[in-house]
């Protein structure tokens, strides 16, 4: 996941692209440590510690990774209860930033 | 004298039956007592290897010890769907065909334990219901609306629509669409169930509470809807919204270090 994830910041740097985390680790600090030696560069939503916190709630997250695909309008274009692959990612990602791109 | 003859010819008469009962295998098991010995087996097996599991450091060998429970299961999973295919029409095989859908057999040997349930069990696919949601076979819908049908009581026929639309609502959260399945086809079979479970089943309290969630997820957060505003602070204690990024595309990847 993060090796991909690593590849797409890189890739789509100066583009019109944003990852963020909304993350459920229990301790901050701990997080960030790992987010350094893992290169975790992109921000993240504290979800107050735990599995279980008021995003995730508000969400109806129940299984961990979930991930939700936003186009530059803010309507949601794909959704996964765990990761899908790389391919089916990159695909759905380039199309909605050339979109993004073009309305400029 | 003559009493004594009679008693013998009739004890004599009686022990041919007795030895032919002798003559029964001693291990001959009902299929009760089958499943249980498999079952037992498979326990024993697999607790020696979860052990084996958690006492192992070397990450490869942790795989290697994964691969080999897996490996079991699948094996102990056609012994399950034998001992139903053999009983077909004892509740033996709804326990049996129940164990193999719990541990999320695929494939033909689902289709044929499948096939069992729909052919003399349809009473008793509540049991299996919940093991179905994951699947996205057609069988798995098959089975699913085959136990909303069977149901009878408002609070089963509840619950069993409510596993059927998470079967939908399944179908609905993948990235990359199933084969012949629409995922905004799914989204509004799983809103018209949970919609009903919630406006006339409300008396069955245990099945609205996890009906609800999933309707306002739906409602809320499908494909094509605006995304709602996340307001909170970063891992640097910062404030920022969801909204500040509007303009680019934006992946949300709800994750953890664990």
């Amino acid at each position: 996941m993060f090796p991909h994830e690593r590849s797409l910041v890189k890739r789509l740097e100066g583009k019109p692209f944003a990852l963020l985390g909304v993350n459920s680790d229990k301790d901050r600090d701990e997080c960030k440590k790992k987010n350094e030696t893992a290169e975790i560069t992109w921000r993240s939503f504290w979800n107050g510690g735990s599995t279980k916190g008021p995003i995730s709630d508000a969400w109806n997250v129940r299984a961990w990774p979930t991930l939700y695909l936003i186009d530059h309008n803010g309507v949601i274009r794909a959704k996964s209860v765990g990761s899908p692959s790389e391919k089916a990612m990159d695909e759905a990602i380039d199309k909605l930033v050339a979109e993004a791109v073009k309305s400029k | 004298m003559r009493r004594f003859v009679g008693g013998a010819v009739l004890l004599l008469a009686f022990l041919p039956a007795l030895w032919a009962q002798d003559d029964k295998k001693p291990d001959a098991k009902t299929p009760a007592e089958e499943l249980k010995a498999i079952r037992d087996e498979f326990d024993k097996k697999f607790s020696d290897l979860r052990t084996a599991f958690t006492a192992e450091q070397d990450q490869a060998k942790k795989q290697a010890i994964s691969d080999q429970a897996r490996a079991m299961t699948r094996a102990y999973e056609k012994r399950f769907l034998a001992l139903a295919q053999k009983n077909p029409k004892d509740r033996v095989a709804v326990d049996a065909i129940s164990w193999t859908m719990a541990r999320g057999i695929k494939g033909p040997d689902f289709e044929a334990g499948a096939e069992i349930l729909l052919k003399h069990h349809t009473d008793k696919l509540s049991t299996v219901a919940p093991f179905l949601a994951r699947s996205t076979s057609n069988t798995a819908e098959k089975l699913l609306k085959a136990n909303v049908e069977a149901s009878k009581e408002p609070s089963t026929i509840a619950q069993a629509k409510l596993q059927l639309a998470k079967f939908h609502k399944n179908l609905a959260d993948s990235w990359e669409p199933v084969e012949g399945r629409d995922p905004a086809k799914a989204a509004a079979e799983a809103e018209k169930l949970l919609t009903e479970i919630v406006t006339k089943y409300a008396d069955a309290a245990n099945v609205l509470k996890l009906a609800k969630p999933d309707l306002e997820e739906i409602q809320k957060l499908s494909v094509g809807k605006t995304v709602p505003e996340i307001e909170a602070e970063d891992l640097d204690g910062k404030k920022f919204k969801l909204s500040d990024y509007r303009g680019k595309v934006v992946l949300i990847d709800f994750w953890g270090h664990w």
